[in-house]
């Protein structure tokens, strides 16, 4: 017996034909991909709040998904958009650069709690070292293995400008576990 | 360390990685890394780097999909439950109902006046002249129809009740929303009698004159309905 699964646009086809089944089945699939990403942008504390917050607002206006882009490199788009309005309301409160000062401190605080092998604890020290738009960038390249264009519209940002910054980020790692 | 000298190639190592590379080109890349120092490094530190970037955080997928579900209760999808209105019907719809408001303002009007309605009349109606008489004709100010002609009211010829002396022209000249007391019973039933033989009472549908459902209903009825 084969264990047929069935892909992102049938899964859409199903939930838009009453079955909710095919959401789950779609939260599941992609929600530790865009945990990841929004992780990776510095919302580190609030990441399965701004999680659910993508998912609900994606089912919320699938009507819109023309399928131009895949349903997850879309769902990172709509992410990476809550992140921002979350870290717009926090300047505009005061405590942006608070967090984001906090946001290095705390990639390497993620770490306790787990046993973490020297070269890992180095691993993850250069990786907190990156700007929040490179380690994005850089994360979606190596955890998704996306193309330059995906990371561009996941990350509202053109082809080019994501090359540089994971090249840039490739470079600032190696330096960092070579000192 | 020898220096990788095809870009391209050392490019595509975060895809080789992650699995997404289709056979010939994963064949490619795997034999370019297996001559470059550099490369091989890279690929090295990017499959170091892989776990660890993966391992967090974790996020409780059934519990968002329970969120996702709740929500989409709250707000049905828009397939499953509301029926799409083509554009044409869209158009019918709204000019339905402009006939509808337009029929029950006349009503109101028609009723407001009561039997004074004989004096609603309107502009461009052709009235017929009480030859039999010969009189001056009494002006009565006329209301436009109700859709959608556009001209100001005026004031056309009316056929003055009978045995109205000319000086009672100017006594039978009332607007709309005048009241006709001054005319005698048996110069509006008079009245009333001369302007119940003719077309020109306004039409129930307040639309006539214009056809917004024309072209629509001719584009429905060709299969020209926007999806």
């Amino acid at each position: 017996m084969t264990n047929y699964s069935p892909d992102d646009a049938e899964l859409i086809a199903r939930w838009r034909g009453g079955e909710e089944r095919a959401a789950t089945a779609l939260v599941e699939r992609h929600a530790q991909h865009v945990a990841r990403f929004v992780a990776s942008l510095g919302e580190r504390d609030e990441v399965e709040e701004v999680v659910q917050d993508t998912f609900v607002r994606a089912f919320g206006s699938l009507d819109s998904f023309r399928g131009e882009s895949s349903f997850r490199t879309w769902l990172l788009t709509i992410a990476r958009n809550l992140v921002r309005d979350r870290q717009r309301g926090r300047k505009r409160t005061r405590l942006h650069v608070e967090i984001q000062d906090d946001d290095i401190v705390s990639s390497s605080d993620a770490l306790e709690g787990t046993v973490a092998t020297e070269t890992e604890q180095r691993l993850r020290a250069a990786v907190a070292t990156l700007s929040p738009m490179q380690r994005s960038i850089f994360t979606l390249r190596v955890t998704e293995g996306l193309s330059y264009k995906e990371i561009a519209i996941a990350v509202g940002s053109t082809e080019g400008a994501a090359r540089v910054h994971y090249h840039n980020a490739m470079r600032a790692i190696r330096e960092k576990i070579d000192e | 360390m020898s220096e990788c000298t095809d870009g391209e190639l050392r490019d595509l190592l975060p895809e080789l990685v992650n699995g997404r590379l289709d056979a010939e080109t994963q064949r490619a890349v795997e034999a370019h890394v297996a001559g470059c120092e550099e490369c091989a490094e890279e690929l090295a530190l990017l499959r170091s780097l892989r776990p660890v970037l993966m391992r967090e955080p974790e996020v409780d997928a059934r519990k968002i999909a329970a969120a996702v579900h709740a929500q989409s209760a709250l707000q049905p999808r828009r397939d499953a439950v509301r029926p799409h209105v083509s554009a044409p019907w869209r158009v019918a719809i709204a000019a339905a109902a402009l006939l509808a408001v337009s029929a029950i303002g006349y009503a109101v009007v028609r009723r407001g006046s009561g039997s004074e309605e004989v004096a609603v009349v309107h502009a461009g109606d052709s009235i017929p002249k009480d030859t039999a008489h010969g009189t001056a004709p009494a002006p009565v100010v006329a209301t436009p129809r109700a859709a959608p002609v556009h001209e100001p009211p005026q004031q056309v010829a009316v056929t003055p009740p009978h045995g109205a002396a000319p000086g009672a022209a100017a006594a039978a000249s009332v607007g709309v929303l005048d009241n006709l007391s001054d005319l005698s019973d048996d110069d509006v039933r008079s009245l009333t009698a001369s302007l119940d033989g003719m077309s020109s009472v306004p039409d129930a549908d307040a639309s006539a004159g214009i056809d917004p459902l024309g072209a629509t209903l001719d584009d429905n009825s060709s299969g020209g309905g926007g999806t």
